[in-house]
């Protein structure tokens, strides 16, 4: 295991009282958040909240009432290292990263097959930030495994609704996504109220990518380059005069355009038979590549850590995860620091940098309201405040709490003997379940989803849709198949499969008269099985 | 032909924006409605164009205006709906005749017929009237539009009358019965999008044989900010069946605004873009869907009308000038807010290129 | 050389969601420091609150997209440079014309009140919109609320049952959270689209009503168990939208076919359809309803576009007036017909208008409103205002008036910091108010 070595200017500014040599990153995110208030700060987590938000924080579901209650029982100290390990393992943790970066990063403009493909692969192998980035900046076409990763790009290249291509649009989102800086106002002019955001960073940005285009030749994601000839003139809105700038990253140096003999520019030449375009020798992407996902690259490195700190804990320490600049200052901006220089020491490893944060003791406190935490504020980190859960969170959760995941085969496991029809048939299935949890729960397209936002959509799917409610009909081994067999003590599997917890006294009590008195117990079963799924308990991530 | 090359040799311009600019038979004059309820008028000498007196004591906008055919006379309509007669080769013209209410609201087209005894309007009333030339008495009116009318146009062998609409609907009237007789099909120069009526035929002319009637306008993509394809279609005029649709640029291009036959027989369109720039192109008369103009001129802002003179040479085309102040607050030097104008551009020939 | 990048006047990027990055970073610190807020919760005066529960006033806010020309509608100037082809005609209120576009309006013109003296500060709809729907209020570090949001937090839900700020739309439905601002998402917009009820707005057949009745009795159980532990915020959206969506169920007929005699009165148009919604909404009790047309921002083909644009909205905005008047429902509904800014006078190479905030025009009607007021003027070419210029801060002034809110005296308290409900530098338009 890998140790800190804090740095003397650390040490200087952190003044807890105590010096951190050697400690675990985890260790020091405690120390810094608590040195940071004097308020009260909230005990850990029950184990049943912890199991909960563990399992849908890692592998992207509630557990099974199964292993909710083993863990519960299970009397190790160590069984929450234990458990965040074995999860940090499970196949579901790169199914789980894959849709929160897809969200993240695509923030619902669409979906596609190469691109999961690159996702899976990335989150199965952990693959290091640096690279993905790289990779999604610059596409290596050659490499099936990645090439998908072109999407990032391309999807933002796609016409929609009467709009130019959007290309200010793709500059604005290599700088939101990998640098954490909105730059889009920047496009016009110098910015009006964030005085660190200039115009010639969007345009130095915007440099880079403003020859590109989709490709057309191909079945996969992959973008073409053409070749880039002069640099890229503007104008302020505001001040008098022509600008231009070649590629160009916030804060390093402009990169020089070669010049060519026309007729010289490509590397390789268009071919008109296979109608692939020509490939320039001089590529602002490759530059871009090698630029930007750097040690070097401070900007990159907090906006990175950010990012991940975001996925476990719900706030940014820099929030809007956008919008890091000198008025908008981080509200732990030493831990802030500290994790982007570890993470990047730590060859930006996601796992290791996911696994500190969760061994926590910020992570892993309560989110139970108690006295002297009224007041407690997100940015504080003094209890755990309550996260949404996405659009898939609330599918794989609800499809887990029913048992109806097993009536669903695991399409991802394709070593089974079905027919490819036979598999098609089934993941088309899943295909539709997923589409409805997304129409009903997902943010419209290029909307960040990273606030609560609740919507009557929603409420309307769970209340009356038939996707859910066909889940509560009885079918071998499932919840209310499994319920209907019990005479009485209806109330405890019940709250372990849908809360992952045991009814209080009160609870067992409802729910159990609840059934018990009711002469179609069937149809009680049904109804209070709905009652947990509709409820805010399941709906948040706490 | 294959070598023509046209290049701009002047741009007269007034204080009000213009329409339809036209030469005079003589070819001394050229002569424009405005924005302002007035026509203009330039002395064509051997140096620059030279602006006459204004005339025409009309309202609003003066988009239809024809000359006669032989006369010295000229009709105009405007957008309140009033039409009136002018000798306007006069130094002061005053009018003929006058007719307030000729129809309820815009007048887009006036067109003689060929001995000029009578003429042809359309407007926004939906409405098409044939009106006797020497008193302005009115002689049919002819109804079955749907929508308003753009364009009328009288046929250069038998004095059929032609209107076009919005919705791109092209009526052959049946004098006798005052009802239409043959319909052409140019509805997708229409679209409904949301509130919106989009586009319709802008601009028609016939082949100088009269067996093709032309008719231009834009393959609408959107409304407000309209955007769309500029197409010329053309029509048999004996069976009515289309017989091709030239595209005229891409979707920023928007309208083809008007087409003419050019003496040395190939086919003039001219488009204005949103927020393209306006475009000239020579079609070869023949093959006018063929892919490559024979000579196309794409610097000339929004070009709204084509005329060419006398001399069979020299070509008015009528422009807006496209950079707008827009958005912005833009005061003259002495504060005075700035109004748009519309340079004529008239172009001659080039020294063909090899 | 260089290379021209993508210089459109209309920057793609400064689009409403992203010019207004105040507002994203406080949604984070400002709506998540919201607490108990209830349906008055934000005002300083609970006294003032109680009051405003008993005043059933509701608001008709019909928002027309894009810019519609004042030239072609409330303030034309016939025959002059930038005048345009209209002619216009007289009204009910002799010595005032509007443009002939609006024949039907000008026979209710004594019913209505108009400001053609509006001067505001946003020429682009990317920043324009939120600003003209926020009150353009001065900069305080928070995203104040669109108008909607404001007065569904100022007046609450009433007791119709129906979530207080409905949006009847073209295109997409939803929950509209942004609107809202620093009030948090229960103040968004619940939207209509394209006139469609929301999805699964039917209980399924296979449910009794008795069953459907204990199932929502156990989970309001479950959540009173969840929410006594935990910050009131996300119960409190959450618990908002089920009582949202089980009030819409209440009322699905709100979405039955139109008869077919209001369709030919409002027009067969999205326009028409909505129109006619938005007066089933507030009849039904919403506390404010916004219609919304889209397709005003007539850069290119303006005179062509407002021929068949001006119709159809003077078509359904006399309708729904005439319906409301008839009713007697004026004494109660706030109407008020706008847009983010008016259309330039010059008349562009596209034969286009472009946006124009300097000089434009604003309709209103209903409670509180002086009927046939028509204040304000421009210059003879509609250039510039020539009476005392009204920025959209006292508009919202005189509205939180003819409501019955006081509001140089009403503020809302934000995580503890209180903020007028409107631009402190503006003051209510009296000649306005009846």
């Amino acid at each position: 295991m890998k140790t800190l070595l804090i740095s003397s200017v650390l040490l200087l500014t952190c003044s807890i009282g105590e010096p951190l040599f050697a400690q675990q990153l985890h260790q020091v995110i405690d120390a810094q958040i608590v040195a940071a208030t004097n308020k009260p700060i909230a005990p850990p987590s029950t184990d049943s909240e912890f199991v909960r938000r563990i399992y849908l924080d890692l592998v992207g579901q509630i557990p099974t009432a199964q292993e909710a209650e083993q863990f519960i029982n299970d009397s190790s100290r160590a069984k929450r290292q234990t458990l965040i390990d074995k999860l940090l393992q499970d196949e579901r943790y790169s199914r789980r990263m894959s849709e929160a970066f897809n969200v993240m990063l695509m923030e619902r403009r669409g979906e596609d097959p190469d691109w999961q493909a690159f996702l899976s692969h990335s989150f199965q192998d952990n693959i290091a930030w640096d690279q993905m980035v790289s990779s999604m900046v610059f596409p290596d076409e050659q490499n099936e495994q990645t090439r998908g990763s072109a999407y990032f790009l391309t999807k933002r290249l796609e016409k929609y609704g009467q709009n130019p291509t959007d290309f200010p649009g793709l500059a604005r989102d290599i700088g939101r996504m990998f640098l954490g800086m909105d730059l889009a106002c920047a496009q016009c002019h110098d910015h009006l109220f964030i005085d660190d955001y200039k115009q010639a960073d969007f345009q130095g940005l915007f440099a880079f990518i403003n020859n590109s285009f989709i490709r057309r030749d191909t079945d996969y994601p992959a973008i073409g380059m053409k070749p880039v000839k002069a640099k890229l003139a503007f104008n302020s809105v505001f001040e008098e005069g022509e600008f231009s700038t070649g590629p160009k990253l916030p804060g390093l140096d402009e990169i020089p355009i070669p010049e060519f003999v026309t007729g010289e520019e490509f590397a390789t030449p268009p071919n008109k038979e296979t109608k692939a375009p020509g490939i320039p020798k001089f590529n602002p992407l490759k530059f871009l590549a090698e630029q930007l996902p750097t040690q070097a690259n401070e900007s990159f490195n907090l906006n990175a850590a950010n990012r991940i700190w975001f996925l476990m804990m719900g706030r940014g320490i820099v929030h809007p995860l956008d919008l890091h600049h000198s008025d908008n200052p981080a509200s732990h901006p030493e831990l802030l620091q500290l994790m982007a220089e570890e993470f990047a020491a730590h060859d930006y490893d996601i796992k290791w940098l996911v696994r500190e944060i969760a061994l926590s003791a910020t992570y892993q406190r309560t989110s139970v309201v108690t006295a002297g935490l009224e007041d407690a504020k997100p940015r504080e980190y003094r209890l755990f405040h309550e996260k949404p859960m996405s659009a898939e969170q609330l599918m794989w959760s609800m499809l887990t709490a029913t048992g109806h995941l097993q009536h669903i085969p695991d399409t991802t496991n394709t070593a089974t003997s079905q027919t490819d029809d036979e598999q098609d048939q089934l993941s088309l299935g899943l295909d539709d379940i997923r589409a409805d949890f997304l129409a009903a729960f997902a943010n419209p397209p290029r909307e960040p989803e990273t606030e609560f936002a609740p919507s009557v959509r929603g409420a309307l799917f769970v209340l009356n849709g038939p996707r859910v409610l066909d889940w509560l009909e009885s079918r071998p081994d499932n919840l209310t198949a499994k319920l209907e067999t019990l005479e009485a003590g209806f109330a405890t599997p019940l709250y372990l499969a849908v809360l992952s917890r045991k009814p209080t006294q009160d609870e067992a009590y409802k729910f159990n008269q609840y059934i018990e008195s009711n002469p179609d117990k069937s149809s009680a079963v049904k109804q209070a099985i709905w009652a947990l799924l509709a409820s805010n308990e399941f709906a948040i991530n706490h | 032909m294959n070598n023509v090359q046209y290049k701009p040799v002047a741009a007269p311009s007034t204080d009000r924006q213009l329409f339809n600019a036209k030469f005079s038979h003589d070819g001394k004059l050229l002569i424009a409605g405005s924005y302002q309820g007035d026509l203009r008028r330039f002395e064509l000498t051997e140096d620059e164009p030279t602006e006459l007196t204004p005339f025409g004591n009309h309202h609003g906008w003066v988009q239809a205006f024809a000359l006669h055919p032989t006369e010295n006379i000229l009709v105009s309509g405007d957008s309140w709906g009033k039409l009136q007669a002018h000798d306007y080769t006069q130094e002061n013209p005053m009018p003929l005749w006058s007719l307030e209410d000729a129809h309820d609201g815009w007048i887009r087209s006036v067109a003689f017929s060929n001995t000029g005894d009578w003429f042809a309007t359309c407007g926004m009333d939906q409405v098409v009237r044939i009106f006797q030339t020497k008193n302005g008495k009115l002689r049919h009116e002819l109804q079955g539009h749907n929508a308003d009318v753009y364009h009328v146009l009288i046929h250069p062998h038998d004095d059929s009358v032609v209107s076009a609409d919005a919705l791109g609907n092209i009526i052959h009237w049946d004098m006798k019965k005052n009802r239409p007789k043959r319909q052409f099909d140019a509805s997708e120069t229409f679209l409904a999008h949301r509130l919106q009526d989009v586009g319709g035929v802008q601009c028609m002319t016939w082949s100088p044989d009269g067996t093709t009637l032309l008719a231009g306008g834009t393959r609408p993509k959107n409304g407000a900010t309209v955007q769309g394809i500029p197409i010329l279609i053309g029509f048999s005029w004996e069976t009515t069946e289309r017989t091709f649709l030239k595209e005229l640029g891409a979707t920023s291009d928007c309208y083809c605004e008007d087409v003419a036959y050019h003496p040395q027989g190939f086919l003039m369109a001219v488009t204005s873009g949103t927020p393209g720039t306006g475009k000239l192109q020579f079609l070869d008369s023949q093959k006018p869907d063929s892919a490559e103009p024979l000579f196309l001129l794409s610097n000339l802002s929004n070009c709204h009308s084509l005329d060419v003179h006398p001399d069979g040479e020299m070509i008015a085309v009528t422009t807006t000038v496209r950079g707008s102040n827009g958005n912005g607050r833009k005061v003259d030097a002495d504060g005075n807010y700035i109004g748009n104008t519309s340079p004529i551009q008239l172009l001659t020939p080039d020294t063909p290129m090899e | 050389m260089t290379q021209t990048p993508n210089n459109s006047e209309r920057h793609p990027l400064c689009n409403t969601a992203e010019h207004v990055l105040t507002r994203r970073q406080l949604l984070g610190g400002g709506a998540a420091g919201m607490i108990g807020l209830g349906g008055l919760g934000g005002l300083v005066n609970p006294l003032f609150a109680e009051e405003m529960k008993s005043k059933e006033k509701q608001v008709l806010f019909i928002w027309i997209d894009g810019g519609m020309s004042q030239l072609e509608s409330w303030d034309p100037k016939p025959n002059t440079q930038f005048g345009g082809p209209f002619r216009s005609i007289p009204t009910t209120i002799p010595g005032i014309h509007v443009s002939e576009l609006m024949p039907k309006t000008s026979q209710i013109m004594h019913k209505l009140a108009v400001d053609r003296g509006v001067s505001t500060f946003d020429n682009s709809h990317s920043a324009g919109v939120p600003r003209i729907n926020r009150g353009d209020p001065k900069d305080r570090g928070v995203i104040y609320p669109y108008f909607g949001s404001a007065v569904a937090n100022l007046m609450g839900p009433g007791d119709s049952g129906l979530p207080p700020y409905v949006w009847v739309k073209p295109g997409s439905g939803g929950f509209k959270y942004q609107d809202a601002g620093f009030l948090g998402p229960k103040f968004g917009a619940l939207a209509i689209g394209e006139g469609e009820p929301p999805p699964n707005i039917l209980l399924p057949e296979t449910l009794s009503s008795t069953n459907n009745a204990d199932r929502n009795t156990l989970r309001e159980f479950a959540n009173r168990q969840y929410s006594q532990k935990r910050p009131p915020k996300f119960s409190e959206a959450q618990n908002f939208v089920y009582d949202t969506a089980q009030a819409l169920m209440q009322k699905r007929s709100l979405f039955d076919n139109p008869d077919p005699k209001d369709v030919a009165r409002y027009g067969d148009t999205p326009l028409g359809r909505d129109m006619l919604i938005g007066r089933k909404m507030i009849e039904a009790g919403v506390r404010f309803v916004k219609v919304n047309s889209y397709g005003w921002d007539t850069h290119g083909d303006n005179f062509n576009a407002h021929a068949s644009l001006m119709p159809r909205f003077d078509q359904a905005f006399t309708a729904v007036v005439e319906d409301l008047d008839a009713r007697g429902m004026l004494d109660h509904v706030l109407v008020i017909a706008m847009s983010e800014f008016g259309r330039t006078p010059r008349i562009n190479g596209h034969i286009g208008r472009d946006h124009w905030p300097e000089a434009w025009s604003i309709a209103m009607t209903g409670t509180g409103i002086k009927q046939g007021a028509i204040i304000g003027s421009t210059n003879d070419d509609g250039t510039w205002v020539t009476s005392e210029p009204h920025d959209i801060g006292h508009f919202f002034h005189t509205w939180f008036n003819a409501l019955g809110i006081d509001s140089e005296h009403t503020e809302y308290i934000n995580d503890g910091q209180p903020l007028p409900i409107a631009d402190d530098d503006c003051s209510p338009i009296r000649e306005l108010l009846s």
